[in-house]
């Protein structure tokens, strides 16, 4: 009966109930999504790094060489020599070196020149078909064949650049020979090829912008480089044999190389030698992750601070609803001990009344981060090709805990003074 | 069922009311009458428990109140006596039949539908307490008063905030159910319309010096 008063009691003033739940819920609600958002992006951050020691690419930003060559989030610093790759791909000390070179998107998806090792990284398990064996063979991540309604044999040509109203390669058609399981890696949102379909398509603007050395050319971060000229006149007529030759040439370009150390420890030096020795650029992927979060990590501190002053403002709420209500029903509560009920009891109901206030503001917060999560899919996901998941994570726990102490804290001293009602005093007030 | 002796209260700082020795047998009716003030209120609060007195003896179908611990006592006043006030008082966000299962000493919901029938509110369960008129909801602080069969039925006031027809009605109904569940009755009241409706009364003399002092 108690949990029943109580729960009607704070039906009963609905606005006052209004007011401590919705500053609760608002608190809850965005505390949550940060935890959500946080906790989601470390895992798929570290997932997507696997064994990733080492990133070669272009000089340039170290973080947006790892965000474009290991997460495909961001545009590439630009493109490397073959040659000058190969030198540290073919190191004894260097276990597995995958070469990644970019090519044009389609459907905002992007093509990417690989090798077979990329494949096993992620352990990636065909759905249907197989893997590339030769060059213009595309192997379609799940998400890519899910949105694309792409199916084997079906043939599609890439976008130049990311942009949607791109130039499009209708002289090289790709045709696809395998589709992949879903392996919740950046796999899923690739179209994946090897690196000599990528030299195929663009082979022809190498030969033009060969004396147009790219490393000086600040808007140039693609294998392709005529993205101001739409109307250039490319050599459409080549014939395929002739590009082989050019793919064994080492003027060929690769955009950026992910390595795996034999050992760790003897490898301590690599990325100094790469860095001062070469034109290209070595990151620590873990390293630049690291920071990455500790930036973001500051400013979720601070909106965890101001949800924290939301809470305790929606406690102080919780107070004053249940302290300022104690005169006016302080006849109740008598009638309550009349009918039998101890003082202990009546101290439950008050506190049983702050618990859930504040365990509604609870749940209706985290609804509430769900609802923000999916309104934040809907936005990010064309974008990043991120997808939040509403899973309860353990920090919720403790955000519940949190705030039921909080709920408990506030009602502590009207339930104390609840606890102190003159039955008799004030059942013969008239 | 009732048996008072001796009985002597002391407000703190006051000085102190002695009380007349009461007997009220099961089934019977009993009505104090005295001005305000001179210690009808408190009487009845040291017949349910809700005081302890100075001195003195409240035996309740053989049991002392007065000996009882605070836990007993309102464990025994939740199981045994039944109250009605001058004023209705009910959990306001309650519905009436909540109101009538309040207690935690409540029998089976089956028999609040059938006393409140009894009392004429039957159609009234579902409502809140607040959206009753005056005489309903006294009559349904009689029903509360009586759903657990009580051995003792306390009224104080009962009648002053109510019209002749309902007044004669609400006495009616708490002698019948003081008779139904064997149960002393024991009325303190101002209002001398009830004298022709109880035979049993005394008078509570008024004593000027404790008036004095509260």
């Amino acid at each position: 009966m108690i949990g029943k008063i109580a729960w009607k009691n704070i039906l009963h003033k609905p606005l006052s109930t209004a007011l401590s739940v919705s500053l609760l819920m608002f608190s809850v609600g965005i505390i949550t999504l940060l935890l959500l958002m946080q906790h989601q992006l470390e895992q798929k951050f570290q997932n997507d790094l696997r064994d990733i020691d080492l990133v070669v690419g272009a000089k340039g930003s170290p973080l947006q060489l790892v965000l474009s060559a290991v997460y495909h989030l961001d545009a590439p610093t630009g493109n490397i020599k073959l040659a000058e790759a190969r030198t540290i791909m073919q190191n004894p000390m260097v276990e597995q070196a995958v070469p990644l070179a970019y090519g044009d998107s389609y459907r905002s998806y992007r093509i990417l020149g690989t090798s077979e090792d990329y494949f096993k990284k992620y352990e990636a398990q065909l759905l249907e078909g197989r893997l590339f064996s030769k060059s213009m063979e595309a192997v379609l991540g799940a998400n890519v064949a899910e949105m694309s309604r792409l199916k084997m044999g079906e043939t599609f040509v890439g976008t130049h650049g990311e942009a949607a109203q791109g130039h499009v390669h209708d002289e090289h058609p790709y045709t696809v020979v395998g589709i992949l399981e879903k392996t919740n890696t950046v796999l899923d949102n690739l179209v994946l090829t090897n690196v000599e379909s990528v030299w195929q398509v663009h082979e022809e603007h190498h030969h033009h912008d060969d004396e147009n050395h790219l490393a000086e050319d600040p808007h140039a971060t693609r294998l392709d480089f005529d993205h101001d000229h739409p109307d250039h006149d490319h050599d459409h007529d080549h014939d395929h044999d002739h590009s082989k030759e050019v793919i064994t040439a080492d003027s060929m370009e690769l955009t950026a190389v992910l390595l795996k150390y034999k050992n760790r420890m003897t490898m301590l030096n690599m990325p100094r030698i790469i860095n001062d020795q070469t034109n290209m650029m070595a990151v620590l992927p873990a390293l630049e992750i690291n920071r990455l979060f500790y930036m973001l990590g500051i400013g979720a501190a601070t909106l965890k601070l101001i949800a924290g002053g939301i809470m305790l403002m929606s406690g102080f709420s919780v107070f004053f609803v249940l302290y300022s209500r104690l005169r006016e029903r302080r006849y109740e509560l008598a009638l309550l001990r009349s009918v039998g009920y101890r003082p202990g009891q009546l101290f439950r109901l008050l506190l049983l009344e702050g618990l859930l206030l504040t365990g509604l503001g609870y749940l209706l917060g985290v609804l509430l981060s769900r609802l923000a999560l999916e309104l934040l899919n809907h936005q990010a996901a064309g974008d990043f090709h991120i997808k939040f998941i509403g899973n309860f994570i353990p920090a919720e726990g403790w955000l519940l805990i949190l705030t039921l102490g909080v709920g408990a804290v506030a009602a502590l001293l009207p339930a104390w003074k609840a606890m102190q009602v003159d039955v008799s005093t004030s059942l013969s007030e008239g | 069922m009732l048996k008072t002796t001796d009985l002597i209260f002391q407000y703190p700082g006051g000085s102190p009311f002695h009380f007349p020795d009461l007997e009220v047998a099961a089934g019977q009716a009993l009505l104090i009458l005295g001005e305000s003030g001179c210690g009808k209120t408190t009487l009845l609060h040291l017949l349910a428990g809700l005081l302890r007195p100075a001195s003195g003896k409240v035996m309740i179908d053989g049991s002392d109140l007065a000996l009882m611990s605070s836990a007993q006592g309102d464990r025994f006043r939740g199981q045994h006596i039944g109250l009605v006030y001058q004023k209705a008082y009910f959990i306001e966000a309650l519905s009436v039949l909540d109101n009538l299962l309040v207690s935690p000493f409540s029998l089976k919901k089956g028999n609040a539908v059938e006393v409140a029938q009894r009392l004429g509110i039957g159609g009234h369960l579902q409502k809140l307490p607040a959206r009753l008129s005056v005489g309903e909801q006294q009559r349904a602080s009689i029903a509360r008063a009586v759903i657990n069969q009580p051995k003792l039925l306390l009224a104080d006031e009962p009648t002053s905030a109510l019209d002749h027809r309902n007044c004669a009605a609400v006495i009616g109904l708490l002698k019948e159910e003081a008779v139904a569940n064997a149960a002393a009755l024991v009325i303190v009241t101002h209002d001398d319309r009830l004298k022709s409706e109880v035979p049993d009364h005394i008078e509570l003399e008024r004593i000027t010096a404790q008036i004095a002092i509260r």
